[in-house]
């Protein structure tokens, strides 16, 4: 079985809020669909060995393995070819891209506006604490824990203010510094919660953003079931988002919901098809 | 689940495939439409070897391609497609008009001809006038100049009787001889001084001469018709042939668009 691989999520609050053009994030899935190219050709090789069954499935089956192996196969020593082949991977990619370039500028834009009615010094610590977040995310090492650790202060002293704990995007990048920097999965659960609770009346895009990642700190922390739950609510705010819709996937596989899972998948693969290929990468839905 | 993720991978595979299968087979009806089209009408569609030749290949990797790959020439397929159509389409269309031009050159040269032809019947009967009217002046002016000189011979005639009424008084003055030398000089001199033209002989020499500008005319008429009829089967084979060969660009641009 392939070792597991990084989700979108992972890295998508981080993409999101430091890419500078589409063309960094076009590079970053290429890269990221390389590897879950390679482990889902591993695995799909994997299933056609083990299964034993002739039925036409397995031998349909087995016949695309081969094409997919000769694919990758004449493909490998310049896999650069395969994306100026498919165009669709191309513009699969160009898509995403230019959607989290747009998320990007909505983000900041009800960020700016959360900021609003705040007095000079609660300001001035969002201010501060937005500087140090991002200023973490682009360092390693001493120098990222520094600046996440500035931040997490930053930010506990916005929400300290009776009027800052109201601020969603202040709670939803609390709960991301607990979940990346201080690895607390239980603490950034309840901050993407707050985040959520608080977004709910405007639904926006942090809304989605917060009730997808609580519902990923449940899955992290196997309550399925309830990261199930959670997703259904994002899939209701955003229900055409790829992403969110491809986690419902994975959260109903979980919860056992396999007919489901299925149907969610093919829509998936109807929205993006590299998707047929990175669901086989996914030990979540191969078990 | 991972039955299910395989059976999925072998349907959306199979669609994908079937799908790029049906578009390949749309762009290569579409290449067959145009030659087709080439045949009705009888002219040549240079379609890009980049629209032609890759569809032989499209049609073998379709059935073996992957998802991705499927997909990917599901669209390449159609935008070929839409490639050959539009080319096609073009082609058959300048090839239209200029067959419309064709057709408008043909006519306009038969019209030149037919103007022509109008042109030298005008100048010939125009020639026949002009030679009649000269004529017509010729005989008016003798006429006249026949009415002149009947009021201005009056005198003379006058004299003459007097000469003549007047041998019984000049006998018995002058001798007889010089009495009729002098008679006969008077004639001759009147002779010579009126020389009276011959109205007659103008008349007839008029006719002739209209006579003369009216066969001319005839045979000019004659000959420009005759020379009009000769080129005239050639001009209008011209017309008809312009016009098949637009009717067929026409007919093929239609049916082309009908099939494809």
């Amino acid at each position: 079985m392939s070792t597991p691989l990084e989700r979108s999520i992972d890295n998508h609050y981080h993409l999101e809020t430091l890419a500078e053009n589409s063309r960094q994030l076009v590079e970053h899935q290429e890269e990221s669909f390389r590897m879950q190219y390679a482990a889902a050709i591993a695995n799909l090789q994997g299933m056609a060995e083990i299964t034993s069954r002739q039925d036409t499935t397995n031998y349909r089956l087995s016949t695309i393995v081969g094409g997919m192996d000769a694919l990758h196969a004449t493909a490998r020593a310049t896999l650069g070819a395969i994306y100026a082949q498919t165009r669709v991977l191309q513009e699969g990619f160009e898509q995403v891209a230019q959607m989290m370039m747009q998320q990007q500028k909505v983000l900041k834009q009800i960020a700016d506006v959360l900021c609003h009615p705040y007095e000079t010094k609660v300001l001035e610590l969002l201010r501060e604490a937005d500087h140090a977040l991002k200023q973490g995310m682009t360092s390693t090492g001493r120098d990222q824990k520094a600046e996440f650790g500035d931040a997490t202060k930053l930010l506990n002293g916005v929400l300290k203010n009776p009027i800052g704990r109201r601020n969603y995007v202040a709670w939803f990048q609390v709960g991301w510094l607990k979940w990346k920097y201080e690895l607390n999965i239980v603490e950034a659960e309840e901050a993407f919660y707050q985040a959520s609770r608080l977004s709910a009346p405007k639904a926006d895009l942090y809304h989605a953003n917060s009730l997808k990642h609580m519902a990923y700190m449940q899955y992290l922390q196997k309550n399925h079931s309830d990261a199930y739950d959670t997703i259904q609510k994002a899939v209701n705010v955003l229900p055409d988002d790829h992403d969110i819709r491809y986690d419902a996937a994975r959260y109903a596989a979980k919860a056992g919901r396999e007919a489901e899972a299925l149907e969610l998948l093919e829509r998936c693969i109807d929205q993006q098809p590299q998707t047929i290929v990175v669901m086989f990468s996914e030990e979540d839905f191969l078990q | 689940m991972k039955e299910g993720l395989v059976t999925l991978l072998v349907r959306k595979t199979d669609e994908s495939r079937r799908n790029a299968q049906n578009h390949v087979e749309s762009w290569r009806k579409a290449i067959d439409a145009v030659r087709e089209a080439e045949k009705h009408a009888e002219c040549t569609i240079p379609l890009p070897s980049s629209l032609t030749v890759p569809v032989s290949v499209a049609v073998q990797e379709a059935r073996v391609a992957s998802h991705i790959v499927a997909i990917d020439l599901t669209k390449n397929a159609s935008l070929a497609r839409t490639d050959v159509l539009t080319f096609a389409t073009n082609t058959l269309e300048q090839e239209i008009e200029s067959r419309s031009e064709a057709i408008t050159r043909a006519k306009e040269a038969m019209k030149w001809h037919e103007n022509s032809r109008d042109m030298k019947l005008r100048d010939a009967e125009r020639a026949k006038s002009h030679a009649i009217s000269s004529a017509n002046d010729a005989l008016s002016s003798v006429e006249y100049s026949c009415s002149s000189i009947k009021m201005d011979t009056d005198p003379f005639n006058n004299m003459k009787s007097c000469l003549d009424g007047g041998i019984f008084g000049l006998i018995i003055i002058l001798p007889f001889e010089v009495f009729a030398l002098l008679s006969a000089l008077v004639s001759y001199l009147l002779k010579k001084a009126i020389a009276v033209p011959n109205v007659n002989a103008k008349r007839q020499e008029f006719d002739f001469v209209a006579r003369q500008a009216e066969d001319a005319f005839a045979q000019s008429r004659k000959q420009i018709e005759r020379e009009f009829s000769a080129c005239l089967p050639e001009r209008e084979q011209a017309i008809k042939k312009a016009e098949a060969l637009k009717n067929k660009a026409d007919t093929a641009l239609r049916l082309f668009q009908a099939k494809a």
